[in-house]
């Protein structure tokens, strides 16, 4: 704060407002990029710890999206075990799961990919729902916080190290991370390297789809504020780029659901076939 | 150009995630709150136990069940259609086969029918022949059975005339006269 500050007393020197007038407008897109609870729990004290599992605008979101998976699945369920052919809804929705499986798991898993089939589905649909209806006005965007794709990469690291270690058993699956024929005195360096690895995974893929879902929430605000910054003369502007902005960031939801369960596939795939 | 630079900041304030608020609680975009990260896995978890049972269990098993239907069905029919064209080819064999015996049968009708022509024209010129030196024999003979019995009526005549002649006191004109007569009597052959 103190760099932006002098940042602007550097280049519009004289100008006090002009500090509070940028902290203000910055406030209000971090209000609409923000959280806000919906029912307030009290937070629980365990240790030190607080933990404040209050249900927020976020997590409802999360819910609907459950909700509405679990509404649309089973009805696709019902419809398909009915009759011989598959139908509108669910032939849709069974066609997003064949897209699933044969172009996303099965290509970056290899073989043994159908035990792990209904973990990628919930996880690819998941993401979808929740990134799609953070579209709809009035919705907030589940996975443009922080938190909640560290929570999906979370998952995705615990599957990973439990089916690695189930596959190759404990000391396998550590043993398989160094690649063979590394010379003794590189293997301090690469033991660190993989273990750094290990962790840099998951957390780019929550960094990925957090930064991708939060940046066209911010330029579109950005966009829509310009309006208010540099007078109604830009308005045509600021929509059309807007506009943009949003149709992109439909591509955006479908591509980021795509690449977080295609690289969670990768890694788990990695993790249980170590030996290539 | 001061309004540009103060847009600039605002970006650089909203992507540095800096609370404006000394006093807020610090809840910028990139600190991480563990509530919000235990239920987002819980949902998750929820979610995948919920679908698990009632989605992709069914589905998948429909799914698979279509696809294996679909695989054995063009399975058959790529078996049937081999199949059939086996027995396209038995049956061009088949007809083959037919078409050359009935050539076969046709050629050796006509070869047979040609032979028996051949032997019965060959039978009857034979037959005729035999016929013809049948009859020219016969004839032969009767002519001369006739002549045989023209010989012996000539000399039953000659007897009579002889008799004749010693009845009637001949001279050697008068014999000649009978003799000739009679010679012209005698047809000629």
């Amino acid at each position: 704060m103190r760099l932006l500050t002098a940042f602007i007393q550097e280049h519009a020197p004289g100008d006090s407002t002009l500090v509070q007038k940028v902290q203000d407008d910055g406030n209000w897109i971090m209000h609409h990029i923000s959280d806000k609870p919906v029912l307030t729990i009290p937070p629980i004290h365990i240790g030190g710890f607080t933990l404040d599992l209050s249900i927020s605008m976020k997590i409802l979101m999360l819910i609907i999206a459950a909700i509405l998976i679990i509404i649309l699945f089973g009805y696709a369920a019902a419809s398909n075990k009915k009759r011989k052919h598959p139908t509108g809804l669910g032939n849709f929705l069974e066609m997003l799961m064949v897209f699933v499986r044969d172009d996303i798991v099965k290509p970056s898993m290899g073989h043994g990919s159908e035990k792990y089939l209904p973990f990628f589905f919930t996880m690819f649909f998941f993401i979808l729902f929740v990134n799609i209806i953070s579209l709809f006005p009035g919705m907030s965007t589940g996975t443009s916080s922080i938190s909640v794709t560290a929570g999906l990469a979370l998952i995705t690291f615990i599957m990973t190290q439990v089916h690695g270690i189930k596959n190759n058993g404990f000391f396998g699956y550590f043993k398989g991370l160094i690649p063979p024929g590394v010379p003794i005195f590189v293997l301090p360096i690469m033991v660190i390297i993989e273990f750094l690895g290990l962790l840099t995974k998951p957390f780019a893929l929550a960094i990925r789809l957090f930064a991708n879902m939060t940046a066209g929430h911010i330029v579109i605000y950005a966009l829509i504020g310009l309006i208010f910054m540099l007078g109604y003369a830009v308005i045509p502007v600021s929509i059309g780029f807007s506009l943009f902005i949003y149709v992109l960031e439909i591509l955006v939801a479908v591509l980021q659901a795509y690449i977080f369960t295609m690289l969670s596939a990768l890694f788990i795939g990695m993790a249980i076939h170590q030996d290539h | 150009m001061s309004l540009a630079y103060i847009y600039l900041a605002k970006f650089y304030n909203v992507l540095l995630f800096i609370s404006n608020d000394p006093g807020e609680k610090k809840d910028t975009l990139l600190s991480v709150e563990p509530g919000l990260l235990i239920w987002t896995i819980i949902i998750f978890f929820l979610l995948l136990l919920i679908l698990k049972k009632y989605a992709w269990g069914p589905l998948l098993k429909s799914l698979n069940d279509r696809e294996q239907s679909i695989k054995d069905s063009v399975e058959k029919a790529e078996y049937l259609k081999q199949e059939a064209e086996k027995i396209l080819a038995q049956n061009k064999q088949l007809l083959a086969k037919a078409d050359e015996d009935a050539r076969r049968v046709i050629s050796e009708g006509k070869e047979l029918a040609e032979k028996l022509r051949n032997d019965l024209i060959s039978k009857t010129s034979d037959d005729t022949a035999r016929m013809i030196a049948q009859a020219k024999s016969e004839i032969e003979r009767e002519k001369v059975a006739a002549m045989n019995s023209l010989k012996d009526e000539i000399a039953s005549l000659a007897v009579q005339a002889a008799g004749k002649i010693i009845d009637e006191n001949l001279d050697a004109a008068k014999q000649r006269k009978i003799i000739d007569g009679f010679i012209g009597k005698i047809p000629q052959n």
